[in-house]
């Protein structure tokens, strides 16, 4: 398995070695330093959320042959050796934690994306086969955050504050993954008080509360 | 001290005059100091003098002349439901109670004209609530209309089912049963 993390901006770069201590596995981390980063956008909240849906493009040092796991780099696990229980079936290309309830939308795009899953994808956790399945899903969700970000001026309830997620669900539309839902233990996205964490049987969760810089 | 026993209605002829309404001090604002506090209003709006802050700096929650139900609140029941709160920026407002609840009269949802999501946390969130139909839909029919991303999420609450969402989404906004 190999471990994916971007992390676009100083404290970004802060939150990613919180993740790789707790995740007691070489990490690859793309960074502003990396040679391929080439900054897109002066926003850096748009920039960084770029390069995370482009990421499987942005590495030289991949594996192609062997799973990648990305995580968020304001991921966290509070138990010792976290992935050493994860697995996926074996036809399995695509893996996530989906968010629960039935969305509701005020446009036609965001909702027959939804409608197409059936559920909203979480994007702090996911598992790729192998990197041409994560290049190839990268491809298309890159471009189509581009173009999100395109409408940002222009269009109504669409801005950068939607960050990549449905972006990723509308270029995803018409895919032929064989995806596999994951429990909500190996990215508990909405616990996000110490006590509620600490209590929690989940291996990972995020941490959302950082201001970019 | 003029005292109020029903809910102050806006009297712009009232500008700078106080008030006792359960409780505590109110006042009528004037055009500045509504328009300092960012308020889609306009003179003789009532508020409390005291504003409490419940947790989210950016957002101004009413306090103490009924039991709100937020995080930190003491609810009770039939508690007037109410929101004086603004900010640049407005993400994330919980409402926690307890089932055996029964949050009743929203007001002044109008003001929440900043609601925004920040990816994963959404702007407003009354899941796991005893939070009723009509209420669910007077929130709805208060709030102003949007163009940001801004998200409620009602899932797990007893009508949920039964609210009409298009009230909503036909505002801008994302409802999340």
């Amino acid at each position: 398995m190999q471990i994916i993390s971007v992390a676009i901006g100083t404290q970004y770069e802060l939150e990613v070695q919180r993740l790789i201590k707790t995740i007691g596995l070489p990490v690859n981390v793309l960074t502003t330093k990396s040679t391929k980063y080439h900054k897109i956008n002066n926003d850096p909240l748009i920039d960084g959320l770029y390069h995370k849906t482009n990421f499987a493009n942005c590495f030289d040092d991949i594996d192609p042959n062997i799973p990648l796991i990305f995580c968020d780099a304001d991921m966290f696990a509070l138990k010792a050796n976290p992935l050493k229980d994860f697995n996926v079936n074996d036809d399995v290309d695509f893996a996530f934690v989906p968010y629960s309830g039935k969305y509701h939308f005020p446009d036609q795009i965001r909702q027959v994306a939804f409608d197409a899953f059936g559920y909203k994808i979480n994007s702090g956790f996911m598992y790729f086969k192998n990197l041409l399945i994560a290049q190839n899903i990268c491809t298309k969700w890159a471009s189509a955050y581009l173009q999100r970000v395109a409408l940002y001026e222009t269009a109504s309830n669409v801005s950068k504050y939607e960050y990549d997620e449905y972006a990723l669900m509308i270029s995803l539309i018409d895919h032929n993954y064989n995806i596999q839902l994951l429990d909500r233990r190996w990215n508990d996205f909405d616990l996000n008080t110490r006590e509620d964490i600490i209590k929690s049987d989940s291996v990972f969760f995020q941490s959302h509360d950082l201001e970019i810089v | 001290m003029e005292i109020l026993t029903n809910y102050p209605v806006k009297d712009p002829t009232k500008v700078g005059q106080r008030f006792l309404y359960q409780c505590n001090e109110w006042h009528y604002l004037s055009q500045p100091e509504i328009d300092a506090l960012g308020w889609p209003e306009t003179a003789g709006f009532p508020a409390p003098v005291n504003k409490a802050i419940f947790g989210y700096s950016n957002v101004i929650l009413l306090n103490g002349y009924s039991n709100v139900s937020f995080s930190g609140g003491t609810p009770t029941i039939n508690s007037i439901y109410d929101i004086l709160g603004l900010g640049s920026k407005c993400h994330e407002i919980k409402i926690f109670n307890p089932n055996s609840i029964q949050l009743a009269t929203p007001k002044n949802f109008h003001l929440l004209k900043n609601l925004e999501d920040a990816g994963t946390t959404l702007a407003f969130n009354i899941m796991n609530t005893n939070t009723s139909k009509s209420i669910i839909e007077s929130i709805f029919e208060q709030l102003p209309n949007t163009n940001k991303v801004a998200t409620i999420k009602i899932t797990n609450t007893p009508e949920a089912n039964l609210v009409n969402i298009s009230i909503a989404t036909s505002k801008g906004y994302i409802v999340i049963l």
